[in-house]
């Protein structure tokens, strides 16, 4: 460290700079000698030129024009224009004073209008803490409730095709306002009439989701054993394939998976079909762990197997696509023998499980002839000449070597899969979802208010009196008495006939008794009336009113067979046995009454019939009391019905109300109520759950010992998940990736090509969670030995081979280039802008991210750099200009000099050497060196880290700022700054952690008081 | 009002015919704005996220007769309707992040220090319209989001794509869903009666600081609970119909383009808005280019993507001429003349070049009953710079609005003036 006068200048302007203190504040007064000898003789009593007057200018910087006077003068100053050139200048000293004190002054004073003095300002719940409140508050599960779903709509083209679909209920929430990178401040997040509006809908789509009137699905247990996977695939798969023929009882596993090698069965290639927790039991075993082909199969005979069991869904990229995600890894001793293996987890309906054997081995070029070849060289014949035999002969070749391999004994390592057993794990019914809505049993009206009372308390996550409810339910009530009124009938004067039969077409009807028949004044086809399951038939007749002439489009959908005829005209011919296809006709109607008359008949179960018409103006209009959707019934007549749906009005708007919507906090000092959501927002962006709701009404969590062991409690809890991903997120800027990303075609195209997006921040966040586990010191997020890859990001980032399959496990590296979180692929992408990458954004990053000591802005006339590429100017050439210019050198000698040694990293985190160029421009090296504004030389990367290791304090202090702020919805302010270097005084005292500093966070005042 | 207007005529150029449009329809607004005698005006807003490529925009001269360049050339022969603005801009630097500033000035998160916040032009002159028409505004992207449209609030107004315009204009629900529609309306009445009850019994209890901070919510309830109101009447009444089939999205940059500034055309037609913002993209692969747009708009000076560049720029030129020929066209059914003698259309963005500079802004404004023909330059120097929002604040009071000041504007836009 050099020790000179220009060190301490240097640390007396960062503190300056970055603290602005009460001092400074006076230092306006300073500054008049330096506008006495420049500026008054034009901007003063004499002359106001451009009418610009300081000998009067005010001092008072919370009005907003003196505020912004000063500002112009500063910004004058900055840009060398004042004092005009051909006056006298003032000295560099002089110069830099000036800047530095009104700089500081005005920092001081925005630092003020920006303050809510210090304390959080009510805060309402970002879109992801909403979502998780939801899914905790119903007791929901499901693949749109999943941390890793990130609620974004990619919708770069504008077509609607690539939103994000799904059940997510937030999914078409705009993105919430932030700060400095953090979602969740109150004092920055704003409510609108759009959002509240969003609230509704989103309401209105969960209750119903939430709510199960019908019967318990009839999911069986379905053992799949034998071959889970049906029909035939060669080239790589050839052995499994003909395996296969040879043995009737399971599936053989030879590989370790690539785009190949995953077993799903095909009989659940659609997915499970029910939404549901499941139970899903492997039985497997391993053989020939040690083997003799060691030569050709290149496997550590020391290691067991690992199988991993997996699921994807089938309607979106299925089993190798991006939705696919890990749940289990088994240990598979390769001895032989048979084992049986389980995991629970709920699995949505269009996805599928998938086995992969995760350490296997791996060769593109594998064959099985070539092991017969080398091993069994009796069996052996040569590949025949394809000029010389028929195709059949050609293609039967590797057949018949790999039968050989097989029949002989396969002596190489592989796994055999006995069987892979699907059981619905649906104990209770309806589902939890149900009765925390309703209760157990059939909902009375006197249940409402008792109900209301319930899911308010929990939804407010505070003390509710039935008073408070008294409006929700009296709401809930006139609903019940207007849903007495059913929507108007579409078909007019419907009448139904129903008739018993077993047919397998449509019958004459005409030369049939009914059994039944009656009126149905909902106007909408229903096969109910006639209480029968199967072996019957029904007529429907009624009048159709058309809006006006012109074509309409009629469809219907029938199990079994089924007709539509207006006016005596067929128009959907639907007859025969099957299942509920539709079938679509159209006619041209004129404006008035048609008859319509719908003939159906059901030879078994399943039956169903499901109609509905457009025409022109309107669409999907339906004429069948049958939706698309199996729970969504459109007129709903039983007086529970009424009371279930009207309930959904009344839980609607808890879920509207502002004490659901926004987090209260009354202060200064927080209650036990309040200290329970502080802390299940923190740790887990959701809502405080039962144990910390009972621990919150006995006025426990004031008790710091209760306190912390709720701290550990939640942090043990899966739901930190969202802690880990959401404030990792935050800190490390980690919302900009997605921003400007790499084109689509180009040098980074495997980024969009391999999905690496998500992978990247999967990385960075299982490396900030292992941190967290183990509690490490915070140096590691500097530097350190290891990382977290899987076989993508392995590949395409840091070009190493030895790393496979999808999971993200920790590795060793034995790169000093590589360790620490701050040079990670997510945070190199996050400060690039997908094209090329810049000293200065990565070093304003390092400051305002890692270090703590952010730079003020540039000043406003300043024209950002536009790079000239045609010629061979490197960055750095061009940056030149920040040290030629007095004005500008001031903050980037602070600022590019921590971003240069980044310039080893592309765009997308690969660590590079020479720029990229085009064909005939010469080919320049990377300079990563710099010189700190200290004197400091750096060489590289690993000399910039070992620089960031002298200032861990800084790091820690960074750290522990965007901690508290992430914790408790504010921006912390300079008055908060003891609060701040106390923490880091006892962290360091104890050489604690990372979990150490998660609670001693937990305990800071800035904390426990609003 | 002449009731033989010939539809036919309507966007003939484009061979596509539309059925009679709003008379049966007609808002009560319609009806009052001829007895009031007050003009209905029309704004549409259209942007690019990316900046322009200044050489091929602005025109070397001043005045009338300045060479068109590169980029205009789609505009010549309406030459006489449009004015290119030079030297203005809002003063703020910050690259993409002034990409939303377009149509106010004022950066997100300094909106608090004015009155009205961050409301974007198109908004303020939604709340002037009021429920006169089916939807106060209609904020639309293609290929690209549409980042320019805020409330007074703060928030960012969402955008729909081409579909989604379609349908709004033109697919009614059936006779069922609108009973429906009804009941939803009725009970979301209920329900935020309720909430605002307990919001304001909360709001008793809250700080001043929080107060403050509350205010929002209880303006998102009075202000929801007034669009519902106002959303009543319309139920009922049928959407325009139309024989242009519903497109079909992404059929390229071009011809998406193209469609919406139809849906555009047909929806200042059939009155169903008079508020309009479009943002519109590129998409790899069209025009005969290989490469994404942000990419070409970091060109450095390089011929082949600055090639690229002018392209994309030039079709959003060559497909607002043709809402220009669309709107003169067609007869103006509440005011008479055409439909572009009462439509704005202003083009421009936040951002002036790729390169992040937000100096000197693209601004043309084409229609609307001013006075064009000219290329306006404005001063270039230090404190005498002209606010880009004098001009909104201009377009604003033309739209009927008895304002002084829009965001940082200073004045109406000096040199503009309306025709008689």
């Amino acid at each position: 460290m050099i020790r000179t006068r220009s060190l301490a200048l240097w640390i007396v302007a960062a503190f300056s700079l970055s603290l602005p203190t009460v001092e400074a504040e006076n230092s306006l007064q300073d500054l008049k000698p330096f506008l006495q000898k420049h500026c008054f003789a034009c901007h003063g009593p004499e002359k106001q030129k451009n009418d610009r007057r300081f000998d009067t200018l005010g001092t008072d910087l919370s009005d907003q024009k003196i505020l912004e006077a000063w500002q112009d003068m500063l910004d004058q100053v900055n840009l060398g224009e004042m004092p005009p050139k051909k006056k006298i200048q003032p000295s560099s000293e002089e110069r830099k004073k000036f800047v530095g004190g009104l700089t500081g002054t005005l920092e001081a004073a925005y630092a003020r209008r920006r303050s809510t003095g210090a304390r959080t300002v009510i805060r309402r719940l970002n879109r992801i803490e909403l979502r998780n409140t939801l899914r905790d508050l119903l007791y929901l599960d499901g693949a749109a409730f999943r941390q890793d779903g990130v609620t974004r709509l990619v919708d770069n083209n504008g077509n609607g095709r690539v939103e994000r679909k799904g059940n997510d209920p937030v999914r078409a929430f705009p993105e919430d306002e932030k700060e400095h990178g953090f979602a969740n401040i109150g004092n920055r997040l704003v409510m609108s009439d759009f959002l509240l509006k969003l609230m509704l809908a989103a309401a209105e789509e969960v209750l119903p989701a939430a709510t199960h009137t019908e019967k318990r699905p009839a999911v069986e247990t379905r053992r799949l054993s034998g071959h889970l996977v049906k029909g035939k695939q060669y080239g790589q798969l050839t052995l499994e394939t003909v395996s296969r023929e040879l043995n009737p009882g399971f599936d053989m596993i030879s590989m370790r998976y690539q785009r190949f090698g995953r077993v799903s069965p095909t009989e659940l290639r659609g997915g499970v079909r029910t939404s549901a927790r499941y139970r899903i039991t492997v039985e497997a075993s391993g053989h020939n762990q040690r083997h003799p082909w060691g030569e050709l199969i290149k496997t550590d005979q020391d290691k067991p197997f690992l199988l991993s069991l997996n699921m994807a869904d089938t309607a979106n990229g299925g089993i190798s696509g991006p939705t696919s995600t890990n749940l289990a890894l088994w240990t598979l001793p390769g001895d032989g023998k048979k084992r049986a293996f389980s995991f629970e987890t709920w699995i949505d309906d269009t996805w599928t499980p998938w086995l992969g054997w995760e350490n296997g081995f791996y060769d593109r070029g594998f064959r099985a002839e070539r092991l017969v070849e080398k091993y069994l060289p009796q069996a052996y014949r040569p590949q025949p000449d394809r000029k010389k035999v028929d195709k059949k002969i050609f293609d039967a070749w590797p057949i018949e070597m790999a039968k050989a391999l097989l029949e002989n004994g396969y002596k190489g390592p592989h796994i055999r899969i006995y069987s892979l057993t699907v059981e619905p794990l649906i104990d209770t019914w309806p589902p939890k979802s149900h009765t925390v809505l309703y209760g157990t049993g059939p909902v009375e009206e006197t249940d409402v208010d008792k109900l209301l009372l319930n899911f308010a308390r929990r939804a407010f996550r505070q003390p509710v009196s039935a008073a408070e409810v008294a409006p929700y339910a009296a709401l809930v009530r006139s609903l019940m008495v207007n849903a007495k009124k059913s929507s108007p009938a579409v078909i007019k004067e419907m009448s139904f006939k129903a008739y018993k039969g077993k047919w397998s077409k449509l019958p004459q009807f005409s030369t049939l008794e009914p059994f039944a028949e009656g009126v149905l004044s909902d106007g909408l086809l229903d096969i109910r009336p006639a209480k029968m399951r199967e072996h019957y038939g029904m007529v429907f007749e009624g009048r159709l009113d058309a809006p006006q002439n012109g074509k309409y489009r009629f469809e219907m959908a029938s199990d079994d067979g089924s007709r539509l005829i207006i006016d005596g005209k067929n128009v959907i011919e639907h007859d025969g046995l099957h299942g509920n296809s539709t079938r679509k006709g159209s006619i041209q109607l004129t404006a008035g009454p048609h008859a319509l008359r719908v003939e159906y008949f059901a030879f078994g179960q399943p039956n169903s019939l499901r109609a509905s018409w457009s025409g022109p103006g309107f669409s999907g209009s339906p004429l069948s009391i049958e939706t698309k959707d199996p729970k969504q019934l459109s007129a709903a007549n039983t007086r529970e019905a009424r009371t279930i749906t009207s309930l959904q009005a009344g839980y609607t708007a808890i879920l509207c109300s502002p004490r659901f919507l926004y987090i209260q906090e009354k202060g200064p000092g927080l209650d036990s109520y309040e200290l329970a959501s502080r802390l299940s927002y923190f740790l887990w962006s959701s809502m405080p759950d039962e144990r910390l709701l009972e621990l919150a009404r006995a006025g426990k969590l004031t008790n710091p010992v209760v306190r912390q062991q709720e701290v550990e409690r939640l942090l043990k809890d899966p739901k930190s998940e969202a802690f880990t991903r959401n404030f990792t997120v935050a800190w490390l800027r980690l919302d900009k990736l997605g921003k400007m990303p790499p084109e689509k075609s180009g040098p980074f195209r495997f980024y969009h090509d391999r999905k690496m997006e998500p992978m990247m921040v999967a990385q960075t966040t299982a490396y900030f969670a292992d941190m967290v586990e183990r509690n490490e010191k915070v140096r590691f997020f500097i530097d350190s030995d290891y990382t977290y890859m899987n076989e993508t990001l392995s590949n395409w980032i840091y070009n190493r081979k030895d790393v496979h399959g999808e999971r993200y496990r920790k590795v060793a590296l034995n790169d000093p280039r590589r360790g620490g979180i701050f040079t990670q692929p997510s945070v190199m992408t996050a400060t690039a802008n997908g094209v090329d990458t810049s000293p200065v954004v990565r070093g304003v990053y390092v400051l305002e991210n890692i270090l703590g000591t952010p730079p003020s802005p540039p000043p406003p006339d300043v024209e950002p750099l536009a790079p000239d590429l045609r010629g061979a100017k490197t960055i750095r050439q061009q940056l030149e200009l920040h040290r030629e210019s007095e004005a500008c050198s001031g903050c980037h000698n602070k600022i590019d000099p921590m971003g240069f040694a980044m310039e080893s990293f592309d765009p997308v985190g690969r660590w590079r050497d020479i720029y990229p160029t085009r064909t005939h421009q010469p080919r320049i090296k990377i300079d990563p060196s710099s010189t700190l504004v200290t004197g400091q030389e750096l060489d590289d990367i690993v000399a910039f880290k070992k620089m960031l290791l002298t200032r861990e304090h800084d790091v820690t202090r960074c750290l522990t700022e965007k901690l508290l702020t992430y914790a408790s919805g504010r921006v912390l302010e300079p008055v908060d700054r003891g609060e701040v270097n106390r923490i880091v005084k006892k962290l360091e005292s104890r050489n604690g952690g990372l979990r150490d500093l998660i609670k001693l966070v937990t305990e800071s005042s800035i904390f426990l008081s609003k | 009002m002449s009731k033989a207007i010939d539809r036919r005529r309507f966007l003939r150029s484009a061979g596509v015919a539309i059925a009679l449009p709003m008379l049966e329809a007609m808002g009560p607004s319609l009806k009052a704005a001829t007895v009031n005698r007050k003009p209905a005006k029309r704004v549409v807003c259209i942007s690019n996220n990316y900046g322009i490529y200044k050489k091929a925009f602005f025109p070397q001269e001043a005045g009338a007769n300045y060479e068109m360049p590169d980029t205009l050339k789609p505009l010549q022969k309406h030459r006489k309707d449009f004015t290119v603005f030079s030297h203005l801009d809002h003063g703020i630097p910050g690259g993409h992040a002034c990409v939303p500033t377009f149509l106010n000035g004022v950066r997100p998160y300094l909106a608090t220090n004015f009155p009205e916040g961050n409301i974007s032009l198109d908004q303020k002159a939604a709340e002037y319209v009021g429920a006169a028409t089916r939807y106060p505004s209609m904020v639309l992207k293609v290929n690209e989001a549409n980042l320019v449209s805020f409330t007074r609030t703060g928030v960012q107004v969402p955008a729909i794509d081409l579909r989604q315009t379609y349908r709004a204009l033109f697919l009614d629900e059936g006779p069922q869903a609108k009973a429906q529609m009804a009941q939803t309306l009725r009970r979301h009445t209920s329900i935020l009666d309720v909430v605002l009850g307990e919001a304001k019994s909360l709001n008793r209890q809250l700080g001043k600081q929080d107060q403050r901070k509350f205010d929002e919510y209880l303006d998102s309830v009075r202000s929801l609970e007034k669009k519902i109101v106002q959303q009543r009447p319309w139920i009922d009444r049928p959407k325009p119909k139309t024989e242009l089939p519903e497109p079909k999205p992404g059929q390229g940059t071009e011809t998406d383009l193209k469609t919406m500034m139809e849906l555009i055309a047909l929806a200042i037609q059939t009155d169903s808005t008079r508020a309009i913002t479009l943002t519109s993209g590129f998409r790899s692969g069209d025009l005969g280019l290989s490469g994404g747009y942000h990419g070409f708009s970091h060109h450095g000076e390089r011929e082949k993507e600055v090639a690229a560049l002018k392209l994309i720029e030039r079709n959003q030129i060559a497909q607002t001429t043709h809402l220009i020929e669309l709107l003169k066209n067609q007869e103006d059914p509440i005011n008479g003349g055409t439909l572009f003698d009462h439509t704005m259309i202003l083009f421009g963005c936040g951002m002036a070049t790729g390169q992040h500079s937000t100096r000197d802004l693209p601004l043309l404004l084409a229609g609307g009953g001013f006075k064009h023909g000219e290329h306006r330059v404005y001063p270039e120097g230090k404190g005498r710079r002209v606010p880009a929002a004098n001009l909104l604040l201009s377009m604003l009071q033309n739209f009927g609005l008895e304002l002084d000041r829009f965001g940082t504007s200073t004045g109406t836009l000096t040199g503009l003036e309306t025709k008689a």
